[in-house]
């Protein structure tokens, strides 16, 4: 094999988010296409799947295999490559039918919710009809062929990658628009006569000859680029853009010739003729039926898209089908459900934070180096917020603070009833508040020693609760990690649900709540069939062990549902009435700007000045203004602010107060985001430092078997591009749901979408300012806390005892 | 489950897609010079030169037959032109090029301004060595580089709009 192959067949470029696109592409069609094959295998056979398999492939050839880079020294090359694009991959798509399939394939809410009535706007639909008229799709083509091929054009597309994207998508959409009016793809209905289609495709036939002969016989290199290059595998300047032009001619020939026959085949066949008139006969009886016909709904398979005038529909018979349910998982779902399991799993925890407060008391007193200082700040922070994001609140269900209670329950005294004047969320809102505060003002993240004596101080706490107040009373109102799982776990994607309600309204025992000799019920006092959503439930799966129906799982829901819902909630009451709960929300979603914040240059900056400026301000003082700002005045200025400008614009009669905690529901999402950005890069740069750390730990003990502590992992992996697009795209998610969440409030609470636009105004104002504030910070140096530079002799001499 | 497993694939799928693509595959030709029985041609990426982070690629070949040499040892040095930042000194490897013709060295530039490049390439005992000068913008603030990932959510929303006017039209009818 040539060198030169050699180099070419191994030049693979990397571009993850195409073949992600392509990817998610298939996989939605696949769906699609597996849901109609079992109604109609006929029409759904293998050869469409293959089409688009093959089509998204022809794409990703063109952008992403060893042509990409070999284009800008090979003009051929880049001649193969928009011949992919034009006249190998539209083809393949529409032979593929990917309308219906595409369709078929997305959640059923995005579908009939959000792409439905797109599809049935009238001037899309005009457009798209206007653009595939032969006509016009003809003169798109050409139009596209030859002005990306002026050599001013051609140049800018090579300097320029921006351009060069551009020049791509102009050929990919002109060859859609182009083959459409020949392949034809169902549902479409041609309204031309299929004549139309020789003169077009000889036509294109012709215009491509010209432009092949114009870079075949030039005696002179058309574009100066190639003239530039140097040149590879010994072909010269103008053998390449003769062999360029060769190539479009006769790979652009082979395309338009082959459907050119195949539909001169089928005009001249006598059975297609019969065929057509009996198509356009029974197209004329549903035109007079009328879009609504139900004759043509009620024939329809359940749960099928009906084609209605080309469009498809979604007035069907909508199947019902349960929602997945992790505990309906084998093995898995066995093993969650086991009151055996989740003792297991809290005692592995408690283990763990032992192993912590030891080392934190007894180790090294250097973040870096110590489990205190790296585990709980870097690897629990972000193990748990990606928890949440994919699962729930399944570190609740494995918190080893709530052991004490079995230990509690045997102990004399207890069983009191934790104060009503204490019975909301305020304590939790205030204890969350200065322990944001201790983290920076004690530095909490550079001392394993403290961290230790906080994970004891935790214990007792939780042991001195529970030992004198009954119902879970230390999760309910104090615990602030609890109230963090519950609140961020509100945009979980499962919860804790009854499977069917009408086996609920039937039961008379009610185990769930009262326990059983099974299992205690609830302790959280939730009552399953009037539970609605994540808050204040620790998936401790008591409820499901004690129901005898086995009626409650652990159930997909959408992310954030219960967020715009003001429904009755057991034990929670309504959202519009907890303004603690509201209060709960607006810190912890403050509180993630304000800890990620407080960590990144500018800001560090600025506390720094504002010290100096105050003369010699201390830590404590300066941190304690810093989060009382961040905490406390400037949520409720900008809370109360939009609740009164709401209340004005929206014309409601509710007070100010009341909508503001309605709405502050409205920021989880988008302080969820946050946290997540935040913890998982910490997570993402740092996850190696527990490696030299357990290396230590172990070794300090005694043992040597797993080698000396590789001090080169306790610093910080690079921050690359790739974590910075992640970290945004969280946010921008989150920034959406918030809008998303906030306009369905203010749907439910006005009279008119005027209304509800305009009383939503201020909240999507704060929620962009929440947005942007976010955005700005994962642009700034940050501190890579709980990391060294090996080469720091003081710090390496500590850990020589 | 197979919910779960769609949702974890998808999320994948889209936490891959923030994955930086890598493109070290040439750029802007600098110079194609002949030294001897040796072709040496210097490209430059991005276009425009923009500090800190600049792709210097360099293809050695063979002058008679035109095949590219792989395993030159070539050395890119840049200097400033106005001396007051060190000089810098990279291995330009094929292991780091995308298009495996060539080799490639990623270089930070500590400061805008004018560099003067030399690439020296010993290319099976042949010495090569090309000179010249490049002239790097100063760094686009990092927002303006990657303001497509976080401006994106405007066109939802827009979406969104014209999906409820469309919505509120449609129940108007019915």
């Amino acid at each position: 094999m040539s060198p030169t192959l050699d180099a070419f067949l191994r030049s693979w470029p990397s571009d993850p988010a195409l073949a992600a696109v392509l990817v998610i592409s298939f996989g939605i069609y696949l769906r699609g296409w597996l849901a109609l094959r079992q109604r109609d295998p006929a029409r759904w056979h293998g050869g469409r799947l293959a089409a688009m398999g093959a089509g998204l492939a022809a794409i990703y050839l063109a952008l992403a295999s060893p042509i990409e880079p070999f284009a800008s020294l090979l003009l051929q090359m880049h001649m193969v490559q928009h011949l992919l694009l034009m006249v190998v991959a539209p083809p393949l798509v529409w032979l593929a039918a990917p309308l219906i399939p595409m369709l078929r394939g997305l959640p059923h809410e995005v579908r009939t919710v959000w792409v439905f009535p797109l599809l049935r706007w009238r001037p899309l639909r005009q457009l798209f009809g206007w653009l595939t008229r032969p006509l016009i799709a003809w003169l798109s083509l050409v139009a596209t062929t030859w002005l990306w091929h002026l050599p001013q054009c051609y140049e800018l597309a090579l300097r320029s990658p921006g351009w060069h994207v551009v020049e791509h998508l102009c050929f990919a959409v002109a060859g859609l628009l182009f083959w459409y009016p020949i392949v034809r793809p169902y549902p479409s209905r041609p309204r031309w006569n299929e004549w139309v289609l020789l003169p077009y495709l000889v036509l294109a036939g012709v215009q491509n000859t010209v432009l092949a002969a114009w870079l075949t016989f030039s005696g002179r290199v058309i574009y100066p680029h190639y003239a530039a290059v140097p040149r590879v595998g010994g072909i010269d300047a103008l053998v390449d853009q003769a062999a360029a032009g060769a190539t479009l001619w006769v790979a652009g020939s082979i395309a338009l010739l082959l459907p050119l026959f195949a539909i001169v085949v089928t005009l001249l066949s006598p059975s297609q003729s019969k065929r057509r008139r009996r198509f356009a006969v029974s197209t004329a009886i549903a035109h007079r039926g009328g879009a609504t016909s139900t004759g043509v709904t009620s024939a329809a398979p359940k749960g099928a898209l009906v084609v209605l005038n080309g469009v498809p529909s979604a007035a069907t018979v909508t199947v019902t089908r349960p929602a997945p349910d992790v505990l309906g998982v084998p093995l898995f779902g066995r093993l969650l459900r086991s009151a055996k399991v989740r003792v297991g799993m809290q005692w592995t925890m408690a283990l763990l934070a032992a192993i912590l407060v030891y080392d934190g008391l007894r180790g090294p007193d250097a973040a870096p180096m110590n489990l205190a200082g790296v585990v709980p700040w870097i690897h629990w922070r972000g193990v748990l917020v990606l928890g949440l994001l994919v699962a729930g609140n399944f570190f609740c269900m494995a918190c080893p603070f709530t052991l004490s209670r079995a230990v509690a329950r045997r102990l004399p005294g207890a069983g009191l009833r934790w104060p009503s004047a204490l019975r909301t969320k305020w304590p939790a809102v205030a204890l969350l508040g200065l322990f944001l505060w201790s983290y920076e003002a004690f530095a909490l993240w550079d001392s394993p020693w403290l961290t230790a004596w906080i994970v004891v101080g935790y214990f007792a706490a939780a042991l001195v609760v529970d030992c004198l107040f009954r119902e879970a009373t230390f999760c309910k109102y104090v615990c602030p990690i609890g109230q963090f799982n519950f609140v961020q776990s509100l945009v979980s994607p499962w919860e804790v649900k009854v499977r069917e309600p009408a086996i609920c309204a039937s039961c008379r025992t009610r185990e769930c709540i009262r326990g059983s000799t099974a299992a205690p019920g609830c302790q959280m006092q939730l009552d399953p069939p009037r539970k609605s959503g994540n808050l204040d439930c620790t998936f401790c799966l008591d409820c499901v062990r004690a129901c005898p129906h086995e009626n409650i799982g652990v159930l997909a829901v959408g992310h954030a549902h219960q967020l715009w819902s003001d429904r009755l909630r057991s034990g929670v009451g309504r959202f519009s009435q907890r303004a603690d709960l509201a209060a709960l929300v607006v810190v912890l979603t403050f509180g993630a700007l304000a800890n990620a914040g407080g960590m990144v240059a500018p800001v560090v900056a600025w506390i720094d000045r504002l010290r100096d400026a105050v003369g010699g301000m201390s830590m404590l003082a300066a941190t304690g203004l810093y989060y009382v700002a961040a905490l406390v005045v400037v949520p409720l200025v900008a809370v109360c602010g939009a609740a009164r400008l709401s209340r004005a614009l929206g014309r409601s009669e509710e007070s100010w107060p009341t909508i503001a905690t309605r709405y502050a529901f409205a920021l989880v999402p988008i302080g969820f985001a946050m946290w997540l950005a935040h913890y998982t890069f910490h997570f993402w740069t740092s996850v190696d430092t527990i490696v030299p750390t357990t290396q230590r730990l172990v070794a300090d003990l005694g043992y040597q078997g797993l080698g000396a502590p590789m001090w080169q992992l306790a610093c910080c992996r690079p921050a690359s591009d790739s974590l910075l697009h992640a970290e945004i795209l969280m946010l921008d998610g989150g920034m959406l749901m918030s809008l998303y969440v906030a306009f369905r409030i203010a749907e439910d609470r006005t009279v008119s979408s005027r209304n509800a636009l305009r009383a939503v105004s201020p909240w999507a104002g704060l929620i962009v300012a929440l947005f942007l504030t976010g955005v700005w910070i994962v642009f700034q140096p940050m501190e890579m806390r709980g990391t060294m530079d090996p080469a720091a002799p003081a710090l390496e001499a500590q850990a020589i005892r | 489950m197979w919910r779960g497993i769609s949702i974890v694939a998808v999320s994948g799928l889209c936490v891959t897609s923030c994955l930086a693509p890598v493109w070290a595959d040439g750029g802007t030709v600098r110079l194609v010079e002949r030294h001897g029985n040796r072709t040496i041609s210097v490209f430059t990426s991005p276009n425009p030169l923009r500090a800190p982070m600049v792709d210097v690629s360099v293809l050695v070949q063979d002058a008679t037959t035109g095949e590219a040499i792989h395993d030159a040892v070539t050395i890119v040095q840049l200097t400033p032109a106005d001396g007051t930042s060190p000089e810098i000194l990279a291995a330009a490897t094929n292991e780091a090029a995308t298009n495996k013709l060539l080799q490639s060295a990623l270089v930070e530039l500590p400061t805008a301004g004018t560099w003067n490049v030399t690439v020296r390439s010993d290319a099976r005992g042949e010495m090569v060595i090309a000179r010249f000068s490049m002239t790097a913008r100063p760094a686009l603030p990092q927002w303006r580089g990657q303001w497509t990932w976080f401006s994106w959510p405007i066109v939802a929303v827009l979406l969104f709009g014209l999906h409820r006017t469309m919505a509120a039209r449609l129940n108007a009818k019915t």
